[in-house]
């Protein structure tokens, strides 16, 4: 069995229109938006000052010699927010990759070309984390800060500084790197050799690798989330980090599949591997909620006031002080957990195409406007919605993925040939509809 | 499900030709006598269990001052008894419900002997928050019953109320996934009775089989019955653990209050569980001669979810003591600090060695088949995973705000003596469930029987394909 994805001029054209659009969309977005950032700014601090006294939420990100917010840090933000959620799935596809390796998992044999194409988008989603090494300041209250202002970021400083952010991240992504370009080299040897020398070398590298992972990508989240509002602390955020990831990877990894399907490839995936991801997505959708639920309960129930802020200044609607999250709030909990929770109940409508791919777009946004939630109110501050900026900056980035992840794809045969677990996979069924 | 099954897959019965042979098997300690050595086990534990009881009467007669708790340290032996037995309970209902969803064959041959312990280990539990009230016979009121106390309501915003919800359906669910799980089998061993001439265990275990016939009808309720079961177990395996984490983590108390606490108790019961199965396991299959069935390759799959979940644990300890740091709060990180290195260090560096070294030894191969060193390092999950929830509950509380109100603990021979007398209880009880009940899973485990045949070029190891070799 063998065959091969072509990533066709139309498909090329329209992911380098997505690029192109995108770009186009986000300096129309610069250019329409509106500058009077600065005044909006200095209204939110006469309100801090009428209310001095009360804890403030406003006072936690906007407390200390700062600059206004601007479109520059609103760009930044965007950035941040397309980085960061092409980083989560790919590394949902990686995670996704090595535990069934690890688990002797036989029924992805026949999928698994497409999580290790997704696998290759890795190094382009370092690459847009460097370039924000270089800003740092502009995107990090506690870069900005000189040493003596914020009594608690100086508490912070030996993990919270810039030369030891670098360094550690640097050396996450070299590990993810690595460990995703050698299972793609043993994947793709085992194609040639057979055998089972690189099937076992595999389970060792995918061990390893989640162990990296686990400590790795909690760090990562919170240095590159969690520090946005670097007061704030919570055990459980990497692990929240995490959830979402492999929500939006199981999410993409059926809607390419489903791609490759309508365009006569994969005859060999049928519904049985369609049901068992889509098992995925509501298995994962529901621990995204637990992790949440665990996460909010014990703050709101202990309202302690340096864990509550985080949530006032995200659900408080009454006072125009506040940053104007609230709907933003409520909605992420609806589209991430209540809409794949009613909609992706049945066994049926895990396999039935017309009902999984508006989920799970919906859930590919849910992840989106979650990270947006997670981001804005630490680096920008007030809610700056979402309009031309934010939705180039994700098509550029969206254009960017599906080009490395269509071309990855062309580059190997779509059936991992003479893997031991094949024709295992070739075979699964999960009973009848 | 795949029909096909690769070849390098192992087997999870070996030795064993016939269905017949599997009957006979699972059966033989149930129709044979006891034999000495179960009759001297089951007389001991039951003897512990009575000196167990027997100071639980104590307890109630004189009052919970019997204990060694004081006004700083309100809680400690009672709830730390508690969360490691419900802990345990929590294995038993991830290999029935969780692996089944994961179509994880191994479980089959594990299940009922691991679901028997978790409802024991669910009994011994709730014995302590009954008790640890200090007037039990007003258990009454934890239920939200219409009463005649006036406006005298539970409170339902208080998480040992959830607990209350939480444990009476977890013990339920098991109990009747337990039960229902065994009625073909039950059936099974009415036959033989039945043809063997034994009037009274045939009526006995019949009436348990609640008529069944083996039909195909019977099979298709039984399966619909079955998947609707493992799917209301699935959510309590995750919910339980983390209502019992709540008790603690609704708190403003330093070292209980971090919001990683649910998904925290949840990795640490299911290592705790999956460290006493491996204790019973071990014992189980080697008096019972049941290596056939929970083979070397069952042992090393145990093993290898202990090393998953002990890490997690070790993973959830350092991302405590790291952010307790980062938080910059004076409480969080005087806390950790004096739970490592004060007064009761010692139990932290126990609780530490134990779930997070310990477990470690598993990555080898040699260690994990190696049935002597896997069982001495269960009972160290098992006595570390006890002294987890004691650092929890009474290094946090023994200095609380105010200095001058800081305190020691120290339990009382009665404090220990019920604890022993649960172990008691607890062996008791499965001790009873060995000779009575059929300790695997029959029907279950014939699923598992008929293998394609190893081809010899993969028997190395070294070429071939899956391709060449089903075609």
């Amino acid at each position: 069995m063998s065959e091969r994805f072509e990533f066709t001029g139309r498909y090329r054209n329209i992911v380098f229109g997505l690029i192109g659009v995108g770009i186009v969309l986000l300096l129309a977005g610069i250019f329409f938006s509106d500058q009077s950032g600065t005044a909006a700014h200095d209204a939110e601090h006469a309100a801090v000052v009428i209310e001095q006294g009360d804890v403030h939420p406003v006072a936690d990100t906007h407390g200390h010699g700062h600059e206004a917010p601007t479109t520059g840090k609103r760009i930044l933000a965007n950035v941040l927010i397309g980085a960061l959620y092409f980083m989560t799935i790919t590394m949902g596809a990686l995670f996704f990759l090595a535990i069934h390796r690890v688990g002797n998992a036989g029924w992805q044999t026949a999928i698994r070309r497409v999580p290790e194409a997704i696998t290759s988008y890795l190094p382009v989603a370092v690459v847009s984390f460097a370039a924000l090494f270089f800003f740092l300041d502009h995107l990090f209250e506690w870069a900005h800060l000189e040493p003596g202002v914020d009594a608690l970021i100086d508490e912070k400083r030996a993990y919270l500084n810039e030369g030891g952010f670098i360094i550690r991240n640097l050396i996450f992504f070299g590990g993810w790197f690595g460990a995703a370009w050698y299972l793609r080299k043993l994947s793709l040897a085992q194609d040639q050799e057979g055998g089972l020398f690189h099937f076992k070398r595999a389970e060792v590298i995918s061990a390893v690798f989640i162990i990296f992972f686990a400590i790795s990508y909690s760090l990562f989240a919170i240095d590159w989330v969690k520090s946005l509002e670097p007061h704030w602390f919570s055990t459980i955020f990497g692990i929240y980090i995490f959830a979402g990831s492999m929500v939006s990877a199981m999410v993409t990894i059926y809607l390419i599949l489903v791609f490759l399907k309508k365009q006569g490839y994969m005859s060999y995936v049928n519904d049985a591997h369609f049901h068992d991801i889509g098992k995925y997505v509501f298995g994962f959708s529901v621990f995204w909620a637990y992790i949440w639920v665990a996460q909010y309960l014990l703050i709101w129930y202990s309202n302690i006031p340096e864990e509550g802020i985080y949530y006032v200044k995200r659900y408080r609607v009454e006072d125009h002080a506040y940053l104007g999250y609230s709907f933003f709030f409520y909605f992420n909990v609806l589209v991430n957990f209540f809409v794949p929770f009613l909609a992706l109940m049945t066994r049926n409508a895990k396999r039935t195409f017309s009902v999984f791919i508006p989920v799970g777009v919906i859930l590919l946004y849910g992840h989106w406007h979650d990270l947006f939630l997670m981001v804005m109110p630490g680096a920008v501050g007030y809610n700056p919605g979402i309009s031309l900026i934010e939705v180039g900056t994700f098509m550029t980035f969206l254009g960017l993925f599906l080009f490395v992840v269509f071309t990855a794809l062309t580059r190997a045969n779509l059936v991992p040939q003479k893997h031991p677990y094949l024709e295992e996979s070739l075979h699964h069924t999960t009973g009848e509809v | 499900m795949s029909h096909v099954r690769s070849p390098i897959r192992q087997k999870w019965v070996t030795n064993t030709e016939t269905y017949g042979k599997i009957t006979e098997d699972i059966t033989r300690p149930i129709e044979s006598k006891p034999n000495p050595i179960w009759l001297a086990a089951t007389a001991f534990s039951g003897l512990v269990m009575t000196i167990g009881f027997a100071l639980i009467g104590w307890t109630m007669w004189k009052g919970i001052g019997t204990w060694g708790l004081n006004p700083t340290v309100g809680w400690a032996f009672d709830i730390t008894n508690f969360v490691f037995w419900v802990g345990i309970g929590h294995a038993g209902t991830l290999i029935s419900a969780v692996l089944l969803l994961f179509r994880q064959e191994w479980r089959n041959s594990i299940n009922r002997a691991s679901e028997a312990m978790t409802i024991f280990a669910v009994l011994c539990a709730g014995l302590f928050p009954i008790l640890h009230m200090g007037r039990p016979w007003l258990g009454l009121w934890f239920l939200p019953l219409p009463n005649t106390r006036g406006s005298l309501w539970v409170n339902f915003n208080s998480p040992l109320l959830w607990d209350v919800f939480a444990i009476s359906t977890y013990l339920t669910v098991s109990l009747v996934f337990w039960y229902l799980g065994m009625i073909p089998d039950f059936a099974t061993i009415r036959d033989r009775m039945a043809r063997a001439g034994r009037k009274v265990a045939a009526a006995i275990y019949g009436g348990m089989a609640f008529g069944w016939e083996g039909s195909s009808r019977n099979w298709s309720r039984f399966e619909i019955i079955s998947l609707i079961l493992s799917g209301l177990a699935t959510p309590l395996v995750l919910s339980v653990h983390s209502i019992v984490s709540m008790d603690f983590a609704t708190s403003v108390i330093p070292g209980w209050h971090t919001t990683i606490f649910p998904p925290y108790f949840v990795a640490g019961a299911i290592f705790s569980g999956f460290g006493m199965v491996q204790t019973l396991m071990i014992v189980t299959r080697k008096v019972y001669k049941l290596e056939n069935y929970i083979t070397m390759d069952h042992m090393e799959s145990i093993a290898k979810i202990v090393i998953a979940t002990g890490s997690l644990v070790g993973f959830a300890y350092m991302t405590e003591f790291f952010i307790a740091w980062y938080s910059g709060s004076l409480w969080e990180r005087y806390i950790f600090i004096n739970r490592a290195f004060g007064p009761f260090g010692w139990s932290y560096w126990i609780m530490f060695t134990c779930n997070v070294i310990t477990p470690q030894l598993f990555w080898f191969k040699k260690i994990r088949t190696n049935m002597v060193i896997t069982f001495i390092i269960s009972i160290f999950i098992n006595v570390g995973m006890w002294f987890e929830r004691f650092v929890i509950i009474v290094t946090s509380l023994h200095r609380d705000f105010l200095p001058s109100s800081w305190a020691s603990y120290v339990p009382t021979w009665v404090e220990a003596g019920i604890f022993i007398g649960t172990f008691g209880l607890f062996m008791f009880c499965f001790f009873l469930f060995s000779k009575f009940l059929p300790v695997v899973n029959m029907f279950e485990v014939k699923t598992l029987l008929h293998h394609p045949k190893k081809p010899a070029h993969l028997e190395a190891g070294e070429s071939g394909t899956s391709e060449s070799v089903s075609a």
